[in-house]
């Protein structure tokens, strides 16, 4: 096992139902998962497979029933977790009648960040997911590219080792998701490890060094990158025109 | 606690961008001009006319910020997700129930203070108008006593709010529930009054009496922390009064906020 | 038929325009809004105070505000209140009072209203009393009580005690100390009338209210004047005159004014004078048959 292990999740299961009289839905079954320091894990998987609630699990924002998620060692219970994970949520929701600005200020004051590097953060990040310009705009009046360019901006503000991703690419026009794109490497290049979420195969199987497939709660698999086109060879079984992951994909989900 | 004042501060800065608050200025100065007028009718008791709607009006609008502001900031918060801006940081549960409180807190404060000296302004007004004669009552001090212990009374709201938005996942259940409690806690003297009377046409059961009596002690009273008749009739409260009614928010609030931080650090944030 | 569109908005608006404009509605309000307020007395006190929350001293002024618009508005034209209003007044005063206990303007207007246009005495004074519970250190609930005792009543040995009590409490005028003994030295009501009108008067901001007490107490003073003026023609010619006539013709004053409310003057036996209006606007003393502000002394 390798010693670089910087999210473990340990047999996971949660149960949680969505209303109070609603009958209680099995979103996780038993996940177990490694994501090594350094590496871009990209979970995939249909709507409703359980990777929202894999992740809300790793932010400590869903309490698991059963299982056990350790972050650098460090429980989610705790928040000192959270200081090394930035997290970008689904669909995010900031404060409406905020600016971004207000939102770097909370967040270097809850990380402790002094005032001359918070001044340099918000400088770079601005810059970074070009909002320099509505810095001080309400975010109500913001579009939603916006709005997911500064959630981003906001996950990456306290420059975390770990960043979570769920579904950062939805939502944009493809010059936004070039920068998220572009974001992710240059995070990846300076040694974080990234782990993010999609149902679109292609953006997962262009960034990401390994590759977990979930389907109804499970972790049906993890593969490595690289040996996807080995794989499909072996299955000899492509949709017509899809790429390896989307052939592979579609034979382990679709299958059943 | 740091970051529970970081939240506080990020809380109120949101707060205090609602639209919400600038209109509750301009209802309040409304109704103020118009009550400087309408005291006008009265023969003797011009003062007390005007003081208790200058109490009323500050007492009206801070309880708008927990009903609208901080439902919509705590219940609302978790129904549109925007919690998860807060969560996603290395803080506590415990850092957001406490943050959120004292936040809103300083907020119903501001609020308050604001519309208490619109309410001294319009005194002064009436002072002009119809001779400081109809004044000599009023005491500055007790004036001041009654709008502290309206915001602590607000303050005890405002945690009922928290644990409310702690234990249900929609707002409008939050706000009915804070409604209710609102309600209860300030008409309870009154009804337990009515049922101890035991008039003859009393239509009240022995059961529903027993469960008044014992509800009692179950819900903050909050109509206790009501000074505006004795204050808009120029009677001082005592300091054993004053002391008693301070420990009695205090821990109605150190109680419910606990019980909010227990709830809420065990639930799921989807 | 874009050229229709114009007149046909105009024609919608000037309707909307008059139907906003009806009076109608008003009316509905109006009698809704005192059906309502009527009621209210019908509600346990502890209800009602329940009912307005924490906003107790507010629903106070406001319901006596209300109270202002219905009676003001029913004397304003002309109609008496039945005995059945004035019960109801009655209740009404005493909710507003349980709601704010030390709250004077309610039982000024009671003592107002009740006494002398409702010849509710007994009501009056047990409001009074609850006043004077509620405010211990106020003299003015005992002062009109000792003053209704004397001129409504026509008691002073129960007047008496009250006014002593008056004259003991902080901020009583002075003159209220030597009032219970000189009530009772004139043994007439017409001044202590006149004293209790001047009273109230300085006490009343409101104009039409002044000048509604202010006609009262010019008949009160005429009357006052003929009743000297019987004293010195008693003087004079050592008999009493036969009717309020021979003052004139006698040359003890040179005319009988007029009653600013439209009555006449009569002379009584024992040498007071009484009119005919009993102090109410003449075209309106139907409803009630026993009327504690005319001045028949016994």
């Amino acid at each position: 096992m390798p010693d670089n292990i910087i999210i473990e999740v340990k047999s996971l299961s949660k149960r949680y139902s969505a209303g109070l009289f609603q009958k209680k839905k099995e979103a996780l079954k038993c996940v177990s998962l490694q994501v090594l320091s350094g590496e871009v894990f990209g979970i995939v998987g249909s709507n409703g497979a359980g990777k929202s609630t894999l992740i809300k699990s790793l932010t400590g924002l869903l309490k698991p029933c059963f299982g056990t998620v350790f972050i650098n060692g460090i429980s989610p219970v705790d928040a000192a977790s959270r200081k090394m994970i930035g997290f970008l949520p689904e669909n995010p929701c900031l404060y409406q009648n905020l600016t971004i600005t207000d939102h770097f200020r909370f967040i270097s004051r809850v990380n402790g960040l002094d005032s001359a590097l918070t001044a340099e953060r918000v400088k770079v990040l601005l810059n970074q997911v070009r909002l320099s310009e509505a810095a001080r705009t309400p975010l109500r009046k913001f579009s939603k590219g916006m709005i997911q360019r500064a959630a981003l901006a906001c996950a990456l503000f306290a420059d975390p080792e770990i960043l979570i991703l769920d579904e950062p690419m939805s939502g944009l026009d493809p010059l936004g998701r070039q920068l998220v794109v572009d974001l992710i490497y240059e995070y990846h290049r300076q040694g974080k490890t990234i782990l993010f979420c999609s149902h679109i195969l292609t953006d997962v199987e262009r960034m990401c060094d390994r590759i977990g497939i979930m389907d109804e709660g499970e972790m049906k698999s993890v593969i490595n990158a690289g040996e996807l086109s080995n794989m499909i060879e072996h299955t000899g079984k492509t949709g017509q025109g899809a790429t390896p992951l989307e052939s592979y994909f579609l034979n382990l989900v679709g299958a059943q | 606690m740091r970051n529970s004042i970081a939240i506080a501060i990020f809380t109120l800065r949101e707060g205090l961008k609602q639209r919400i608050i600038i209109g509750l200025s301009l209802a309040a100065l409304i109704m103020l001009t118009s009550g400087v007028m309408i005291s006008g009718f009265f023969m003797r008791d011009i003062s007390k006319i005007v003081v208790d709607l200058a109490l009323s009006v500050a007492s009206a609008g801070g309880l708008m910020v927990p009903f609208f502001v901080g439902i919509n900031m705590l219940a609302g918060d978790i129904e549109k997700r925007t919690i998860f801006t807060i969560m996603a940081q290395p803080v506590s549960r415990w850092h957001y129930v406490i943050g959120k409180y004292i936040g809103l807190s300083i907020l119903t404060l501001i609020v308050i203070l604001f519309l208490a000296s619109l309410g001294l302004a319009s005194i002064w007004v009436g002072k002009l108008m119809y001779g400081p004669v109809f004044f000599k009552k009023f005491s500055m001090k007790s004036y001041l006593v009654a709008v502290f212990f309206n915001y602590w009374g607000t303050n005890v709201l405002l945690s009922l709010v928290v644990m409310w938005s702690s234990i249900t996942t929609s707002s409008f259940l939050s706000f009915l529930l804070t409604l209710a409690s609102y309600l209860i806690g300030n008409t309870l003297d009154d009804i337990v009054s009515f049922v101890n009377t035991n008039a003859p046409n009393n239509p009240m059961e022995e059961t529903i009496q027993t469960a008044v009596i014992y509800l009692q002690y179950a819900v903050p009273n909050l109509s206790a922390f009501d000074l505006k008749l004795p204050v808009a009739h120029g009677i001082a409260t005592s300091v054993e009064e004053a002391a008693v009614l301070v420990s009695y928010g205090a821990a109605c609030i150190t109680f419910i906020l606990m019980i909010s931080i227990l709830t809420f650090n065990r639930r799921n944030i989807a | 038929m874009k050229r229709c569109l114009l007149p046909c908005i105009i024609g919608l608006f000037a309707l909307i325009l008059s139907v906003l404009t009806t009076e109608s509605v008003h009316y509905i309000r109006e009698r809704h809004s005192h059906e309502v307020l009527t009621r209210i007395s019908d509600l346990p006190a502890s209800l009602l105070k329940a009912s307005v929350l924490e906003f107790h001293g507010v629903s106070a002024d406001l319901l006596l505000l209300k109270t202002f618009t219905w009676v003001g508005m029913k004397i304003g034209v002309g109609a008496d209140l039945t005995r059945e209003e004035w019960k109801q007044l009655a209740g009404i005063i005493d909710r507003i009072t349980d709601l704010d206990r030390r709250f004077w303007d309610p039982y000024l207007f009671a003592e107002m209203m009740l006494t002398w246009q409702g010849g509710m005495v007994e009501e009056a004074n047990r409001l009074l009393i609850k006043a004077s519970e509620a405010n211990p250190d106020d003299y003015r609930p005992l002062y009109f009580l000792g003053f209704n005792e004397f001129y409504f009543r026509k008691d002073a040995a129960r007047a008496a005690p009250f006014l002593r009590q008056a004259a003991l409490k902080p901020g009583a005028p002075g003159f209220l100390k030597g009032l219970a003994a000189r009530f009772s030295l004139y043994g007439r009501q017409t001044l202590a009338g006149i004293i209790f009108l001047k009273g109230l008067i300085k006490q009343t901001t409101d104009e039409k209210t002044k000048k509604y007490l202010q006609k009262r107490l010019e008949t009160l003073e005429i009357i006052n004047m003929l009743e000297n003026a019987v004293t010195s023609y008693k003087e004079k010619f050592g008999h009493s005159p036969k009717t309020i006539h021979d003052l004139v013709t006698d040359e003890i004053i040179q005319y009988v004014p007029k009653d600013p409310y439209g009555g006449e003057f009569i002379l009584l036996k024992n040498g007071s004078v009484y009119t005919t209006s009993g102090l109410i606007n003449h075209d309106r003393s139907r409803n009630t048959k026993e009327r504690p502000g005319n001045l028949s002394s016994k």
